[in-house]
């Protein structure tokens, strides 16, 4: 057995990784496409809100958490929709109403803790607690995304013509945002919130560069998460890096990786795609050409 | 008088709503429509302004000083040592204020508007030094008060640099002296500020602060060095005590949070393994956290020592991971309220961490 | 004729200024109607009105009989305007967009079967995108898009499709295809369709009814004239001059500085020959080029738009 499982919290902090990753790219991929990309931020930053509110008023600061978690959520959703074509703004608003609130209620945390701290957690100081916590919010927003997998898509795409097709967008998009935000605000505590709102964001952008069709994007979207998290813990583990900041700078990493191999096959398709404008004969070559040269690039 | 300005006010009242009146229609089409919108924002704000008024009134009367301090020197001290020190040498000719709030980790917090307006009443600051307060000097750039004494308790303790402790835990021996050449100014982040928690620089601190409080209220001196003389007694006491419990186990070594215990160990020849950096707020690296567990193993440790101002889950794993106990060992630079209330303070708090450090031995 | 869209005295207004004011016509089953209509005149707001997007003030609704409350499960087919350019950073195969409209008849929590495959293999081979089939939405032409757009409405087989502006920002070429696709629809499986559009030289052949959106000169009545195409309408109109009541894209109408004139552009609308109950109308064209000044003239076909009624 290799030294790195021989150690009962780099075994935790594998597995509680490897599912967070998986995780969080999937709520990510969601919510970028809902222009929400920022929702990592503004959650976890609300939820040091919640739990400076929970100090004071003598609660549970992790259920302060995410109570504020679930509140902030579903506030990003409410002006989301109110602001139409602008609903990136929803989540700065938030995000910043979070970092204000917060500041503003730490100056009245008279409590026997560093209350940063309280919130965020370290994903290589994980208890056996956290760890099933894990396993359990995993397996719930696992299922939901398979479960709703068409759905999300569909919303994703395009709400309007979801809801007209019947599908209960407000059911749906309820759903996810309670996921969301009870995923932040645990993985914030177990993991650090640098790790949840940046693997919301990077993965899903690596995956979008090479991928050929939306679920290719989510498959994508995990490998990153995945391989990024894995890959910083063992980096951690043996040279010793801080395991938060490597394992997002792996992932961006691969962002740049795979908008390079994008950005050669884009310009090897683009003139495949002008030479076949006039007939569609060639137009359909041209696609499957492109379609093939991804696999090779991959393949390297 | 009084009726013409009535009257005037009056008129000018009626002129701005007759130019309203007339002002685009539109405008109060969408007045009246979004009143419900506009009415719950305007609850919201009420609610919020509330909330924010209520708190500050709950925190704010216990700032700044109080009537009590009338013919008294004012001192506002920074962390919890250089205001137990204060208390201590100043006995009831001094009012002071701690400057961090009680229970608040000391690294990470930053004095408000608020906090820097003491300061204008004050007649001396007390602050450790050292790099310890990061901020002292920006403040202390913008303060008003031309009168204000400013002390820097640390300046005549040896300081061991930041790199000694992290390098080799073993080899305590530098004999350079950094402060002379610093003129009691010491540059941030390069020394190891927790000078306190030695009994010996406690007692250098305090002789520093006697002397500040004698410039300020010369009148009184003979009660600043009676206090001292007793406060340092207090200090030689508290050092053979650990010299004698702490000699029996030279050459142990403890796991501790942070590694703010080095001038402690150098001097009862000890050693210390520090989770995290001198600083309290990082996160360890999963090849440091292996080391630590190997070395656990290796010495026989049998205790993880977490402070109480820090979130114990790292010192809490760790334990998990070696099936050692945790117990806490408080680096002083900040006692809660509630162990304040309860009378403790700098000499029973270290006569605390003595009995802790040497369970863990036993 | 069973009435597919009812729409009964329906106003509408964000603010107090209504946008529209007493509205009424009806769509009956295989009807092909174009709603026509100058810029701002609430053509985009009846269509949301239809989709149940925003509620009417006044008035109801119904389309199938059943009254229209929400978004929800309307068995609308909606192809919106610039529905693909909006769609374009999404990283998704015309495929699975196709696919996503089946969403009833995959079922919850299922995934799609052979015979939903199947379906959007039919479809992309009715828009004639179905050598693209896997290329991403991104990848393709605005008018390539938007077949892949109506793929995506058809494939849910629509009783009724309601189309905005399908004819802006795409080329000739696939505007033909489209409108051919539609007619197809419209005549063999007797498809209801709405189409909101300025493009009516192109889109009136294959129309059976256009209902016109104005103003008009009596700022009160607001009221779009449903008006019929069909010519029989046409003659016993007073001017004899069936083409004014298409007042739809007249760009020169700021010219005449009144609201309810209509320029001599307009009129070639009716001109083109028509698939079904679209006349010729030979002897108004060469009036339009002879006496183009007339048609300068003010016509009070508000009036003469509802007596057609």
């Amino acid at each position: 057995m290799p030294v790195i499982f021989q150690y009962a919290y780099m075994q935790r902090a594998l597995l509680v990784g490897f599912l967070l990753a998986i995780v969080v790219a999937c709520l990510g991929t969601v919510m970028v496409h809902k222009r929400l990309s920022l929702i990592g931020d503004a959650l976890s930053h609300s939820s040091l809100a919640g739990v400076a509110l929970g100090l004071l008023l003598g609660f549970n600061p992790i259920v302060g958490a995410m109570a504020t978690c679930i509140v902030a959520a579903f506030a990003i959703e409410a002006i989301r929709k109110k602001l139409g074509n602008h609903s990136e703004l929803a989540v700065a608003i938030v995000l910043s109403t979070g970092i204000g609130l917060a500041g503003v209620l730490s100056g009245f945390v008279r409590s026997s803790a560093d209350f940063n701290s309280f919130l965020f957690g370290s994903i290589v100081a994980i208890s056996g607690f956290e760890a099933k916590l894990v396993m359990i919010l995993a397996a719930i927003v696992l299922v939901a995304f398979v479960l709703l997998y068409k759905e999300l898509f569909y919303i994703s795409f395009d709400e309007q013509a979801a809801a007209i097709s019947g599908v209960p967008v407000g059911v749906v998009n309820a759903i996810f945002t309670v996921l969301t935000a009870v995923t932040v605000s645990i993985a914030a505590r177990t993991v650090g919130a640098l790790i949840v709102s940046s693997l919301m964001v990077v993965p899903v952008a690596a995956a979008m560069s090479l991928a050929r069709s939306y679920k290719t994007t989510v498959l994508w979207a995990i490998f990153v998460s995945v391989t990024s998290t894995i890959g910083g813990l063992v980096l951690s583990f043996y040279i010793g890096l801080k395991p938060g900041g490597t394992i997002v700078l792996l992932s961006v990493v691969f962002f740049l990786l795979f908008r390079l191999i994008g950005y050669l096959h884009g310009r090897a398709g683009s003139s495949v795609e002008a030479a076949d404008a006039d007939t569609k004969a060639t137009a359909g070559n041209g696609m499957s050409a492109a379609n093939e040269s991804p696999a090779e690039t991959k393949g390297e | 008088m009084d009726g013409i300005f009535g009257k005037r006010r009056s008129q000018s009242g009626n002129a701005a709503i007759s130019a309203y009146g007339q002002s685009d229609r539109k405008e109060k089409i969408f007045h009246r429509t979004h009143e419900g919108h506009l009415a719950r924002l305007g609850a919201g704000l009420m609610v919020l302004c509330f909330l924010l008024g209520a708190m500050s009134m709950l925190s704010g009367c216990r700032r700044g000083f109080g009537k009590d301090a009338v013919g008294k020197v004012k001192v506002v001290a920074t962390i919890y040592p250089v205001y137990d020190f204060v208390r201590r040498i100043g006995g009831d000719r001094v009012a002071v204020i701690m400057m961090v709030p009680a229970g608040t980790e000391p690294h990470a917090w930053e004095p408000s508007t608020r906090d820097m307006l003491m300061l204008e009443e004050a007649d001396v600051f007390v602050y450790n030094g050292a790099g310890m307060e990061m901020w002292a000097e920006d403040i202390l750039g913008s303060v008003q008060n031309k009168d204000l004494l400013i002390v820097e308790a640390s300046q005549n303790v040896e300081l061991l640099r930041m790199e000694e402790l992290e390098e080799d835990h073993d080899h305590d021996e530098h004999d350079e002296d950094h402060d002379e050449d610093e003129h009691g100014h010491h540059h941030h982040g390069e020394f190891d500020p927790h000078v306190w928690l030695s009994p010996q620089n406690a007692q250098i601190e305090m002789e520093t602060i006697a002397e500040a409080l004698i410039q300020a209220d010369p009148e009184h001196a003979d009660t600043y060095k009676k206090n001292l003389e007793a406060a340092k007694n207090e200090c030689a006491a508290l050092d053979s005590v650990f010299r004698e419990e702490l000699g029996k186990y030279e050459g142990g070594c403890i796991v501790v949070a942070h590694e703010a215990y080095g001038y402690l160990c150098k001097e009862y020849g000890i050693t210390q393994i520090g989770i995290e950096g001198v600083s309290a707020d990082q996160e360890p690296d999963a090849a440091r956290m292996r080391e630590i567990i190997d070395m656990v193993g290796e010495y026989g440790i049998k205790c993880i020592f977490f402070e109480e101002l820090v979130d114990p889950k790292v010192a809490e794993t760790i334990a998990a991971e070696t099936g050692c106990r945790t117990a806490a060992l408080s680096p002083l630079d900040g006692l809660s309220q509630e162990d304040i209330d309860q009378g403790r303070d700098y000499f029973s708090v270290m006569k605390d961490n003595l009995t802790a450090i040497v369970a863990s031995f036993e | 004729m069973t009435k597919v869209i009812e729409v009964e005295d329906v106003s509408f207004g964000y603010t107090r200024d209504m946008i529209l004011e007493h509205v009424d016509f009806t769509v009956e089953k295989g009807d092909f109607a174009v709603v026509i209509g100058d810029n701002g005149v609430g053509k985009s707001t009846v269509v949301k009105l239809l989709l149940g997007v925003i509620a009417p003030t006044s008035g109801t609704i119904r389309i199938g009989g059943k009254e229209v409350t929400g978004l929800r499960g309307s068995g609308i087919g909606y192809l919106p305007q610039n529905g693909g350019s909006r769609a374009a950073a999404f990283p998704a195969t015309c495929e699975e967009i196709v696919m996503s409209s089946l969403y009833k008849k995959i079922g919850f929590g299922r995934f799609p079967g052979k015979a939903q495959k199947e379906k959007v293999r039919q479809t992309l081979e009715m828009v004639d995108m179905l050598d693209k089939r896997k290329a991403l939405i991104g990848e393709l032409s605005g008018g390539q898009q938007q077949r892949v757009m109506l793929a995506r409405v058809l494939a849910a087989d629509p009783e009724v499709l309601i189309l905005d502006e399908p004819t802006v920002g795409v080329d000739a070429e696939s505007v033909d295809r489209l409108l051919h696709i539609l007619h197809h629809l419209n005549i063999e499986k007797k498809v209801t369709i709405l189409m909101v559009t300025h493009d009516i030289e192109k889109v009136g052949p294959y129309a059976n009814r256009v209902l016109c959106l104005s103003e008009g000169a009596c700022r009160e009545e607001m009221l779009p004239q449903e008006v019929q195409v069909v010519h029989a309408h046409a003659h016993s109109h007073p001017h004899g001059e069936m083409e004014h009541i298409h007042c739809a894209n007249c760009e020169h109408e700021g010219k005449h500085g009144h609201d309810s004139e209509h320029c001599a552009e307009c009129a070639h609308c009716s001109e083109i020959p028509g698939h079904k109950h679209v006349h010729h109308h030979d002897h108004e064209h060469g009036h339009d080029h002879e006496h183009g000044d007339e048609h300068k003239h003010e016509h009070h076909h508000d009036e003469d738009g509802k007596g057609a009624i």
